[in-house]
C-alpha cells in the first residue's frame, strides 16, 4: 500500500480537522521499539537522579559534621512501616507487570490487575504520607539523616505519584481501540519503570532503615 | 482531537496537540502561569515556615511553570489519555501556518528547532547586555556604576543566562531541526518530550530574569553553599531555573538518543552517521545522565531553603562539599555538553568546504566518545583549592590532562581534513577556522588549570575566566554562528548576506581576541573574578578590554541585523543547495516540505564522499518505504 494513500478516519472527535496521510513510521511496532529504548534510557537517567541522594546519604554519614548525622533524640523510623511501603510498591509493580502481559489476550483480566496495581500504589502513597507525619523527628531541627530521609523518600513519592497517574491513564486506555490495546508492547515497557521504582524503594529501605 | 486507525494500518495524523482537550495557546499559558504563581506563593506562605518566605517563592515559581505548561497545551495529551479518548500518533507537522505556530505548542521538529533558535538568540542578547554592564563597571578600578553586592548579582545573572544558552544552543535548534533529516526519518522518537524540552526554557529564562526583583543572587553560576543558604529569595530563581533547564536537558537527551538509536533509515549505519549527529549524540549522553544529578542537587537546595533541612549546612550535619561534589559532577560534563556538538558542527562543515572526506572519521568518533567518557572522571579538579584530600589531587590532575588526548584527536581530524584541501573560504568556513584558533588557545590554557601547582595560583582569577571564555565564546559561539550561516537557508528559506557575514567574522574574531587575550595577563597579575574593584595599575588593561568587548557586542548586533533583514525583508528565496555539498538535507527543496521525506530514503554512501570521480549519491530518495 502506498505511503500516501489516504485512509478515512474511523471517527472524528470534537469536530477537529483530521489529516489522513499514511506514515509507516508511526506504526505501533515502531512506537513499541521507541518506548522500549526510551524507557531504558530514562531508567538509567533516573538511576543517576537517585544516585545523588544515596551519595548524600553516605557522604554526610561519613562526615558526620558537628556530630549531627543523627542528632540527639533522633531514631530511625519504624521498620515495619517502611516494609509495608516497600511491599506495596513491589505488589503494585508486580500486578502491573502481570496485567501488561495479559492485555492482548485477556483485556478484562489486565484491567483488573491494573486496578489492583493502582490500589496498591495509592495505598503505598497513603502509608508514606502517614510515615512522614509520624517520623519521630523533625528535619527542621537539623541532622544529616533526617534531611536525606525526607528528601529521598519525598522525591521517590513524587515519582510514584506520577507513575500512578500514568497507570490510571493505562486503565482508561485498556479498552477496545484504546491506546493501551493498540500498543500493548508500549504498555509492557512501562512495567519496567514500575519495577525500577519498586527496586529503588527496596534499596532505600535497606539504606535508610538498616545502615 | 483526531483519531488513530488501528492495527497495521497507518495512523490518522492528529490535527493539533493544542486542541485535544481544551483550546490552548501562548496567551492561556501566560495567564495560567500568573495564576499558578499567585496560588503557589499563597500556599507556600501558608505553611508558615521560618524560611524568609522562600517556600512561597519556590512554590510560586514551580506552580507558575507547571501552569504555564498546562496553559500552552501539555496537559492535553495526559488528560485525553485519562479520559479514555482515542489517542493518535503525532503528525510530522500541524495545520497551522505562519508565525503563529512558532509562538505555540507544535510537535514538528522543524518548528521546535526554529523556536529554540530564536529563544537562544534572545537569551544570548540578555546575557550580552549583562556582559556590557560588567565591562562598563570595570572601566574604573573603584568608581562603580553598580555597588559591589549588585555587581556580584550582575555577574551571576550574566553567567547563569549564558550557561542556559550554551547548554541548549546547538542541540536545541540544529539538533532538533537537522538530526531527523540526517538520519533519514520523518519523526522524532518522542515529539512531546522534544516540545517539552523547548517550552521549559522560556519559564526558566523569565524566572531567572525575575531574580533581581527579589534581590538577585550573589553566588555566580556555581551556587556554592553556604553563600546560597544565606542568599535572599533571588536565589530561588537559581534553583527553579536550573531545575527547569536540567529537566529540559534530560528529556531532550532521552528523545535525541532514542531517535538516533532507533529511527535511522536503511543504510544509515553507525559508521555513516554524519559527524554532527555524533556530536549531538555524545552531548545527549552527557545531558541525559548528568542533568538528573543537578536536578537532585537543586532540589536539596530547595529543601534546605524551604523545609529547613540541612544538606549543605555544616553546623547541622550537612556539608557545603556535598554541593560542590554534586554540582561539579554535573558541571564538568556540562561544559562538554556545550562543546561536543560544537565539535560536531566544525567537523561537519570542514569536509564540505574543503571538498575532502573527513579525515579519520572513526578516529573522530572515538575522540567524541572519549571526551564523553572521560568527562565523568574529572570533576574534582574544580575542588583543588577547596580542601580536597591531597591524595586525590594526582588522579584528578591526570584524568583532566588525559581528556586533552581525545580533544586533540578532534583537532587532528580537522587539520587532517584541511591538509592540501581546496578550501572554500565561505563565511561558515571562516567561523570554523576561527573556532579552531580560539579553541586551541582555550584548550591549551586549560592544561594550566588542570595542573595542581598552577591551578592553586590561577584558580578564581581572570586567567580561568579568560580560559573558559575562549572555549565557550571563541569555541561554541563561533561554531553556533558558523551553523547559522550554513543552515539558515535551509531553515528559513533565505540566504544571509555573505558580505556582511565576512565583515562580521573579521570584526568578531579581532574584537574577541583583543578583548579576552589580555585577561590571561590580568589573571596572572592577580585580578580576581567576581570582584568589582581592582588594582589601579590594571586600569589601562581593563579599559582596553572593555573597549574591545563593546566592539564584540557591536559585531553581534551587525549579525542580528543581517539575520533580521535576511529573514524578514529579503524577498529572494535561497537555492536548494547554495553550498553544493553532499549532505542529505541539501538534496531536499527549499523551503522544506512539511513532510521530511515522501519515501524513507536508503543511504548508499557516507556524507563526505568528496574527491571520488564517480561518487554515488548519499541517499536514494526514491526508494520504497522501509518496513516498520
Amino acid at each position: 500500500m502506498s505511503v500516501d494513500e489516504p485512509v478515512p478516519p474511523p471517527f472524528a472527535h470534537r469536530g477537529m480537522p483530521t489529516l489522513t496521510t499514511r506514515s509507516p513510521e508511526w506504526e505501533p511496532e515502531v512506537d513499541a521499539r521507541l518506548a522500549r529504548v526510551g524507557t531504558r534510557i530514562w531508567i538509567v537517567a533516573d538511576v543517576f537522579f537517585f544516585a545523588a541522594w544515596f551519595f548524600a546519604f553516605f557522604y554526610l554519614r561519613a562526615l558526620n559534621n558537628n556530630y549531627d548525622w543523627l542528632p540527639a533524640g533522633t531514631t530511625h523510623p519504624t521498620r515495619a512501616i517502611g516494609a509495608i511501603i516497600v511491599l506495596l510498591a513491589i505488589v503494585a509493580a508486580g500486578l502491573y507487570w502481570a496485567g501488561a502481559r495479559a492485555i492482548v489476550t485477556q483485556r478484562a483480566t489486565a484491567r483488573l490487575f491494573f486496578w489492583l496495581a493502582l490500589l496498591a500504589g495509592v495505598l503505598c502513597f497513603v502509608v508514606q504520607i502517614y510515615e512522614f507525619k509520624n517520623l519521630g523527628f523533625d528535619p527542621q531541627q537539623g541532622g544529616g539523616f533526617p534531611s536525606v530521609f525526607i528528601g529521598l523518600k519525598g522525591v521517590w513519592l513524587f515519582q510514584l505519584t506520577g507513575a500512578m497517574f500514568w497507570l490510571a491513564t493505562q486503565i482508561a486506555q485498556a479498552r477496545p481501540l484504546g491506546d493501551a490495546t493498540i500498543r500493548p508492547k508500549s504498555v509492557v515497557t512501562f512495567g519496567n519503570f514500575m519495577l525500577f521504582l519498586a527496586a529503588i524503594a527496596l534499596v532505600s529501605y535497606v539504606v535508610l532503615y538498616f545502615v | 482531537m483526531a483519531t488513530a486507525t488501528l492495527g497495521t494500518g497507518g495512523p490518522t495524523l492528529q490535527a493539533s496537540e493544542r486542541q485535544m482537550v481544551l483550546p490552548t495557546n501562548l496567551l492561556t499559558g501566560i495567564v495560567l502561569a500568573a495564576v499558578g504563581y499567585y496560588v503557589g506563593v499563597q500556599i507556600g506562605n501558608g505553611f508558615g515556615f521560618n524560611d524568609g518566605l522562600n517556600t512561597g517563592v519556590l512554590l510560586g515559581y514551580t506552580f507558575g511553570s507547571v501552569m504555564f505548561l498546562v496553559g500552552v497545551g501539555f496537559a492535553n495529551y495526559p488528560l485525553a489519555r485519562l479520559f479514555g479518548w482515542p489517542i493518535a500518533p503525532q503528525s510530522a507537522g500541524d495545520e497551522y501556518r505562519g508565525a503563529w505556530r512558532f509562538l505555540n505548542l507544535s510537535l514538528d521538529h522543524k518548528v521546535i528547532g526554529i523556536q529554540y533558535l530564536v529563544a537562544m538568540l534572545m537569551a544570548m542578547f540578555f546575557g550580552g547586555i549583562g556582559a556590557m554592564l560588567i565591562r562598563t563597571n570595570l572601566l574604573s578600578p573603584d568608581q562603580l556604576v553598580v555597588p559591589p553586592d549588585k555587581y556580584l548579582v550582575l555577574v551571576s545573572m550574566h553567567s547563569v543566562m549564558m550557561i542556559f544558552v550554551a547548554s541548549a544552543a546547538i542541540v536545541g535548534p540544529f539538533g532538533n531541526f537537522f538530526v531527523p533529516y540526517m538520519i533519514g526519518t520523518n519523526r522524532m522518537a518522542f515529539p512531546r518530550l522534544e516540545a517539552l524540552s523547548f517550552w521549559l526554557v522560556p519559564p526558566a529564562i523569565v524566572i531567572l530574569l525575575a531574580a533581581p526583583l527579589f534581590g538577585g543572587f550573589p553566588t555566580g553560576w556555581t551556587g556554592y553553599a553556604p553563600l546560597s543558604e544565606q542568599a535572599g529569595q533571588g536565589f530561588d530563581s537559581y534553583i527553579v531555573g536550573f531545575a527547569l533547564i536540567g529537566t529540559a536537558l534530560c528529556v531532550s537527551g532521552v528523545n535525541m538518543l532514542t531517535t538516533v538509536i532507533s529511527l535511522r533509515a536503511p543504510g544509515m549505519t553507525w559508521t555513516r552517521l554524519p559527524i554532527f549527529v555524533w556530536g549531538v549524540f555524545s552531548a545527549s549522553i552527557l545531558g541525559t545522565f548528568a542533568a538528573p544529578i543537578l536536578a537532585s542537587a537543586v532540589i536539596m537546595q530547595g529543601f534546605d531553603r524551604s523545609m529547613n533541612t540541612s544538606f549543605f549546612i555544616s553546623s547541622n550535619g550537612g556539608s557545603p562539599y556535598l554541593w560542590e561534589n554534586l554540582f561539579w559532577f554535573f558541571g564538568h560534563p556540562e561544559v562538554y555538553i556545550f562543546i561536543l556538538p560544537a565539535f560536531g558542527i566544525v567537523m561537519e562543515l570542514i569536509p564540505h568546504f574543503a571538498r575532502k572526506p573527513l579525515w579519520g572519521y572513526r578516529t573522530a568518533v572515538v575522540g567524541l566518545l572519549g571526551v564523553t567518557l572521560l568527562s565523568w572522571f574529572v570533576w574534582q579538579h574544580h575542588l583543588f583549592v577547596s580542601g580536597i584530600a591531597p591524595a586525590l589531587r594526582p588522579f584528578y590532575m591526570f584524568s583532566t590532562e588525559m581528556i586533552s588526548i581525545p580533544t586533540g584527536i578532534v583537532f587532528l581530524v580537522a587539520f587532517g581534513t584541511l591538509w592540501r584541501a581546496k578550501i572554500s573560504m565561505t563565511v561558515p568556513m571562516l567561523f570554523c577556522l576561527g573556532f579552531l584558533f580560539n579553541f586551541l588557545i582555550g584548550g591549551l590554557s586549560g592544561v594550566f588549570l588542570s595542573d595542581v601547582p598552577s591551578d592553586v595560583t590561577l584558580h578564581g582569577s581572570y586567567f580561568s575566566m579568560a580560559h573558559f571564555h575562549f572555549t565557550i565564546v571563541g569555541g561554541e559561539i563561533f561554531a553556533i554562528v558558523a551553523a547559522i550561516y550554513y543552515w539558515f537557508p535551509k531553515m528559513t528559506g533565505r540566504m544571509l548576506n555573505m558580505t556582511l557575514g565576512k565583515i562580521h567574522f573579521w570584526w568578531m574574531m579581532i574584537a574577541f581576541n583583543l578583548a579576552f587575550m589580555p585577561l590571561f595577563a590580568a589573571g596572572i597579575l592577580d585580578m580576581p573574578r567576581r570582584v568589582s574593584t581592582y588594582a589601579p595599575s590594571l586600569q589601562g588593561l581593563n579599559d582596553w578590554v572593555s573597549f574591545w568587548a563593546y566592539l564584540l557586542f557591536a559585531s553581534m548586533l551587525l549579525f542580528a541585523v543581517n539575520v533580521i533583514w535576511s529573514w524578514f525583508f529579503n524577498p529572494k528565496v535561497a537555492p536548494a543547495d547554495p553550498w553544493h555539498v553532499r549532505s542529505i538535507e541539501w538534496t531536499l527543496p527549499t523551503p522544506l516540505p512539511r513532510r521530511n521525506f515522501e519515501r524513507i530514503p536508503t543511504f548508499t554512501s557516507g556524507p563526505y564522499d568528496y574527491g571520488n570521480p564517480s561518487p554515488r549519491p548519499a541517499a536514494d530518495l526514491g526508494s520504497e518505504p522501509a518496513p516498520a
